[in-house]
């Protein structure tokens, strides 16, 4: 469906509501948006005579009476604060330096709310359990790549230890333990617009 | 004539037009567009057909409606609802009960409740 293929009055009537609907949840907004511009689209012809689409646009109601009955029946209340997910979020990133009991939390938080779909919930979950928890391992395991032993002459040996590959290897993992649960946690954040 | 409060019609008409809806989808399941056109035929029922949109988007969350896209024969692909056991058990609860309300203040009108 393209806006092109509506007249030049419904066009304008779409962006209206576009801007209009900018306090709606984005799925909820993206929703009334198809919906509207079906609705033009069923309702009008792109060469209709003007006063007939003006009738049709005057049934249906100026963008900002449609948001206003939008928002009355929004999933999320005006001005939401949703602190619940934003708990959520913390205890997803912090929590499990609390024993992991933390993360468990954030966990139930995440999936009793009403905000996220299913499908943010698991990315929520999966991507890297423990939210930052695994940076402190990363770092432990950097250390102790390199081992040493008492030799029979009194002296150390060690093996392992720091090596361009190594080194090359621990960046990538510590970077991964950064950046996945801060992109999760944004994408999470994102969704409470 | 004296104007109607705006707020006190326009609450009961908010009211009212989520089990117009269901009565709409009693018999058979119908789109969007045709559910929002039919109920725009009737007198005072709606003021404006945007406003309905966001309510069929209420009626499917809280599970009374439920809905499928399938081909039309022109145009984008539609939206049907139908509704739920829930919804169908709804309808008929408040089909019972707005037979009492109607009837009672009909009568309170007519008669000013003097019987």
């Amino acid at each position: 469906m393209s806006e092109s293929n509506l007249h030049p009055l419904a066009t304008a009537h779409l962006q209206r509501l576009r801007r209009a609907s900018r306090t709606l949840p984005r799925r909820e907004r993206r929703e009334l948006r198809t919906e509207i511009e079906a609705h033009l689209t069923q309702a009008t012809t792109p060469d209709a005579p003007d006063v007939e689409v003006l009738g049709v646009l005057d049934r249906l109601g100026e963008p900002k009476e449609i948001v206003a009955a939008g928002l009355l029946t929004s999933s999320r209340p005006v001005g939401a604060r949703h602190i619940q997910e934003w708990f959520a979020i913390i205890l997803l990133l912090f929590g499990a330096f609390a024993f992991g009991i933390g993360w468990l939390v954030g966990l139930a938080l995440l999936w009793s709310s009403s905000v996220w779909r299913t499908r943010d919930k698991w990315l929520g979950t999966l991507m890297l359990p423990g939210g930052f928890a695994l940076v402190p391992f990363v770092l432990g395991l950097g250390s102790s790549t390199q081992s040493c032993v008492s030799s029979s002459a009194g002296g150390m040996r060690c093996t392992g230890g720091s090596s361009t590959g190594n080194d090359i290897l621990m960046i990538a993992l510590l970077l991964i333990a950064v950046i996945v649960p801060l992109v999760s946690a944004t994408h999470l954040a994102r969704r409470l617009r | 004539m004296e104007p109607i409060s705006g707020t006190a019609l326009s609450q009961l008409r908010r009211g009212a037009l989520e089990f117009c809806i269901l009565g709409l989808l009693r018999e058979a399941e119908r789109y969007s567009y045709e559910i929002v056109h039919a109920l725009g035929e009737f007198d005072g029922l709606v003021t404006s057909e945007g406003t309905l949109y966001p309510l069929l988007s209420r009626l499917r969350k809280d599970g009374v409606v439920a809905t499928r896209w399938r081909e039309s024969p022109a145009g984008p692909p539609r939206r049907y609802y139908r509704l739920t056991s829930s919804g169908r058990a709804r309808l008929e609860a408040f089909t019972v009960e707005w037979a009492r309300f109607r009837d009672s203040v009909d009568a309170v009108l007519r008669t000013g409740g003097l019987g």
